[in-house]
């Protein structure tokens, strides 16, 4: 969807004021409309129903679509709009902006409190908690007593006043109207910002995510809860359309209804969602027109779209409009070679790691015992040792994706020891995967991702593109375009950033590091499966990551390299800290070479220590990995 | 007092069934079928008509398993076969497609009232200690739940091909070099999965009365047991179902059947919070 949404974003860009026009325009025709004779009184009942159902939905993909997780709670939600905008409406007072403000802060607070307990584990299970809500509903308004009216249902709620003047049939609609475009202009801004790029990695890769300092918890609790909001908000007008409102509308079925207009219209999709909305009220919700199919209806578009049409008909449309594209002779960007003539960074706030008497083990396999080294800034510290040695547990330690059994970990001043790997990374810590983590969108975005973790906006800042948003995304594009230049990416910055050969995706990785201001820098196996030209060059940036000051700590097989970058190395065999030293002294050491040799000779510095060590070390201590 | 805890044991006999569903298909497939639920809905509403043809009980069950099988076979080469391995949670809507389609199809032929579903032994009632009746059909369903969590619980440790089907979850390629099928035996345990649906619903239905709605009711409660015992864990959906089925009963006893879903809602909820890896699940380390 990214790939193909950005693909074409920069075939055709559009000048910047036809958009903000285009919406203005459809906003202000839907509204005069009635006015102009255009639409009578079940054609607007039927236009405020579709609109109902797009805010719905809209929060159904922020959940979904964005933060990938299915939840079903949207008819929860849109009850405790409509009960609380009932209750006040009848109760206390009567006025619109009250009821939206109450409703979207009980929305908000619902969607926080179900949030919590069913996005620890995700899937499945915040799936049945949300669904289990829609459960509740009648059960929670038959304990509220007659002030909600109990099953029945709850008649008798004003029309809406605004300001002290009420609203006729054409305020209310009007009201619908506008409410629903300023909330999708919030949505779609959302959609298309950095923190739509956060989610997008998120849901590809929860690892990637947090090592560049997003939250996986905190961010979809953010959207999960946010998704509450314009269906608490529908709730409300919901309430005012009819004047009466009763458990039996926000049942397990609508949930169902929800779910299939949303996969319809396409679950990432910003304008879909008025398809797939309108369809399904047009369609099978009008109970009239399906009768008794309405149920087969639902089950089989969910299991056709889900299996044929996974983007539903957005996605659909663009990946047709990418096919044509494509064959217009359109093609993503090949890069020759990774030469990087010479690299230079400015200064780099490198820390100090100390990491002291670190212990790990994995169900009574000691993965790491009594560890314990240091790494200096504008220094390469090189960890090596057989497979299963410990190395990349070592890494996992310091960024916080494994919790050591004791020991410590120091950065700088900072004791970061068994924080969460977020917390880390905003501090600075950065890292490389052995197998490159690299997300679906452009090289230029996929580095930008990086800083996430720094500048930070909040959701209010986005949806809003307040000052803050746009200095903070004019930082992220100073930073990234100054990146790519540096490492020789720039002429791929517009291409797809999983079509890059593993060496490009690897130089990927270093400038997405460095783009975050690194105060460390870990880096996992950067030479595996590279050939010599591609080494150097990763070399190079390796190099000039320490000239500019920054600190590196790397887990390397390849002797020759570690040789010519690190300025000291830890030997690790079996969990346990052999030796450390500068690579002369470790060349020569004799329990290193007793260890990976069993030649009294010295290492030549071409030799790569993986291969040589005796098979027999991988079954005796697992893999760490 | 005995008589409360017998129907809350009856009643969550039901939730382990599901729950044991769900797992069956996940241990192998790691795929939840959602619509399990629903299996053993449509096995009644085919009980019951097939009984007011006048058919014999064993033919019944005949029928109810090779039904069991055809609609699990097409749900799997339909809703589950073709988004294998796409990730997404593809299959959290599909599953829940078939569970909407299926429930539709049951309301055309049928209406949405509870329907009587009669037990092949009778509507004996027996007499118990300490005061009050309970049928047979309970203590029956209570013992047919017991058997299906124990038996699964050991094919699944015990067994060759329980082995089997559990290696190729946990690791598809090793278990490739091994010599199992994969794809074979995904296939096979989501078809007895659908016979397994469908076979139960004779037991259910005396105790729970065919309705539609109860499906989706099912459905989650099968998902608390799961978080309750711990995805993965038979014995777990055993004791997890029983001890959901006994809260429900004595809530209801002693409060009042409004109170029955907040309080399940609430075990939920803390279970997920206080321990997310339920009574018997594995906790494990996340690995880069």
């Amino acid at each position: 969807m990214t790939r193909t949404e950005t693909a074409i974003a920069n075939r055709r860009r559009l000048p910047g004021w036809i958009l903000p026009a285009g919406w203005i325009v459809v906003t202000a025709f839907l509204l005069l409309a009635p006015s102009l004779g255009l639409v009578n009184a079940s054609a607007m009942r039927q236009i405020i129903l579709i609109a109902l159902l797009c805010l719905i939905v809209s929060g159904l993909n922020l959940s979904f679509g964005f933060a990938g997780e299915l939840s079903f709670a949207a008819p929860a939600m849109y009850a405790a709009g409509a009960y609380a905008t009932g209750w006040i409406s009848i109760n206390l007072i009567n006025d619109l902006a009250v009821s939206l403000v109450v409703s979207a802060l009980v929305g908000l607070l619902l969607g926080l409190v179900s949030g919590i307990p069913g996005l620890r584990i995700g899937g499945w299970m915040l799936a049945t908690s949300s669904f289990f809500l829609v459960l509740l509903v009648p059960d929670v308004v038959n304990m509220a007593g007659a002030s909600l009216g109990g099953h029945t249902g709850l008649p008798g709620i004003p029309r809406p006043e605004l300001f002290g003047i009420e609203l006729g049939d054409l305020g209310l609609y009007a009201a619908v109207v506008v409410i629903t475009s300023i909330w999708f202009i919030f949505y779609r801004n959302l959609a298309l910002s950095r923190t739509g790029r956060a989610l997008t990695v998120l849901r590809q890769s929860p690892v990637l995510a947090s090592s560049v300092g997003i939250s996986v918890y905190g961010l979809k609790l953010k959207a999960y809860s946010l998704a509450a909001l314009p269906a608490s908000i529908a709730g409300t007008l919901f309430a005012y359309l009819d004047g009466f409102i009763a458990p039996e509308f926000f049942g397990l079925n609508f949930a169902i209804a929800i779910l299939a207009a949303a996969v319809l219209g396409g679950k990432r999709s910003i304008y879909g969602v008025f398809i797939g909305a309108a369809i399904m009220q047009l369609g099978p919700m009008r109970t009239s027109a399906f009768g008794d199919y309405a149920f087969i209806a639902y089950g089989l578009l969910l299991v056709i779209v889900g299996v044929l049409l996974p983007g539903g008909i957005a996605g659909g449309y663009h990946e047709l409009k990418v096919r044509l594209g494509r064959r217009k002779g359109r093609e993503t960007v090949r890069r020759e070679s990774n030469r990087v003539a010479r690299v230079e960074f400015p200064p780099m706030p490198g820390k100090r790691l100390t990491v002291s008497g670190i212990s790990k083990s994995f169900g009574g396999n000691a993965a790491l015992t009594d560890v314990s080294f240091e790494a200096k800034p504008g220094e390469v510290v090189a960890l090596i040792g057989p497979n299963g040695s410990g190395k990349t547990t070592m890494l996992n330690i310091v960024s916080g994706f494994y919790r050591a059994d004791s020991g410590s970990i120091v950065l700088g001043d900072d004791d970061v020891t068994g924080k969460a790997t977020h917390r880390i990374a905003q501090m600075g810590v950065v890292r490389t995967f052995q197998t490159p983590i690299v997300p679906e969108m452009t090289v230029s975005e996929a580095v930008a991702t990086a800083r996430f973790g720094k500048d930070r906006a909040s959701i209010v800042e986005t949806m809003m593109r307040l000052p803050r948003y746009r200095q903070a995304v004019r930082r992220d594009e100073e930073k990234t375009s100054a990146v790519l230049a540096m490492t020789g990416l720039a002429d791929v910055a517009n291409a797809d950033a999983t079509s890059l050969p593993l060496g490009t995706r690897r130089v990927l990785e270093l400038a997405r590091a460095i783009a975050a201001d690194p105060s460390l820098v870990l880096l996992d196996e950067i030479a595996s499966g590279l050939d010599e030209e591609e080494i150097t060059a990763l070399a190079e940036v390796v190099h000039a990551i320490r000239a500019a000051g920054g600190t590196v700590l790397l887990v390397e097989h390849n002797f020759a390299l570690v040789r010519s970058l690190a300025d000291r190395i830890v030997v690790l065999s079996q969990g346990s800290l052999v030796a450390q030293g500068t690579p002369d002294e470790i060349a020569s050491h004799p329990e290193v070479l007793r260890h990976y040799l069993g030649a009294p000779t010295g290492i030549d510095s071409d030799d790569t220590i993986v291969d040589e060590v005796d098979a027999s070390e991988h079954f005796i201590t697992g893999d760490g990995k | 007092m005995l008589v409360t805890l017998i129907s809350g044991l009856a009643t969550g006999s039901i939730y382990t069934i599901v729950a044991v569903g769900y797992n069956l298909t996940w241990l192998t497939a790691k795929v939840v079928n959602f619509a399990f639920a629903m299996f053993i809905v449509t096995g009644m509403y085919f009980t019951v008509w097939m009984y007011s043809l006048g058919f014999h009980p064993l033919a019944i069950f005949a029928v109810l398993i090779i039904v069991g099988a055809l609609i699990a076979l097409i749900e799997y080469y339909v809703a589950i076969r073709p988004i294998a391995n796409r990730g997404d949670h593809a299959e959290l809507v599909t599953t829940v497609g078939v569970t909407t389609a299926l429930q539709g199809i049951i309301l055309l032929f049928n209406t949405s009232e509870a329907i009587r579903v009669p037990f092949f032994a009778g509507d004996t009632l027996i007499d118990v200690f300490g005061g009050g009746r309970t049928s047979v059909a309970s203590i029956v369903l209570i013992i047919v739940a017991v058997v299906i969590a124990i038996g699964t619980h050991l094919w699944s440790t015990r067994t060759r091909s329980g082995l089997a089907a559990l290696a190729q979850s946990e690791d598809r390629n090793a278990a490739l070099i091994l010599g199992v099928r994969p794809a074979r035996t995904a296939f096979l345990v989501f078809v007895l999965s659908g016979v397994l649906g469908f076979a139960v619903a004779p037991f259910v239905g005396p105790v729970t009365f065919a309705i539609v709605t109860i499906g989706a009711v099912l459905a989650i409660k099968g998902f608390v047991v799961l978080a309750i015992g711990g995805l993965g864990s038979q014995f777990g959906a055993l004791i997890g179902g029983l001890l959901l089925g006994v809260i429900e009963a004595f809530v209801i006893r002693f409060a009042d059947a409004t109170y029955q879903n907040p309080v399940v809602y609430l075990v939920f909820i803390l279970f997920l919070l206080l321990r997310p890896q339920g009574l018997f699940g594995a906790n494990r380390e996340r690995t880069v």
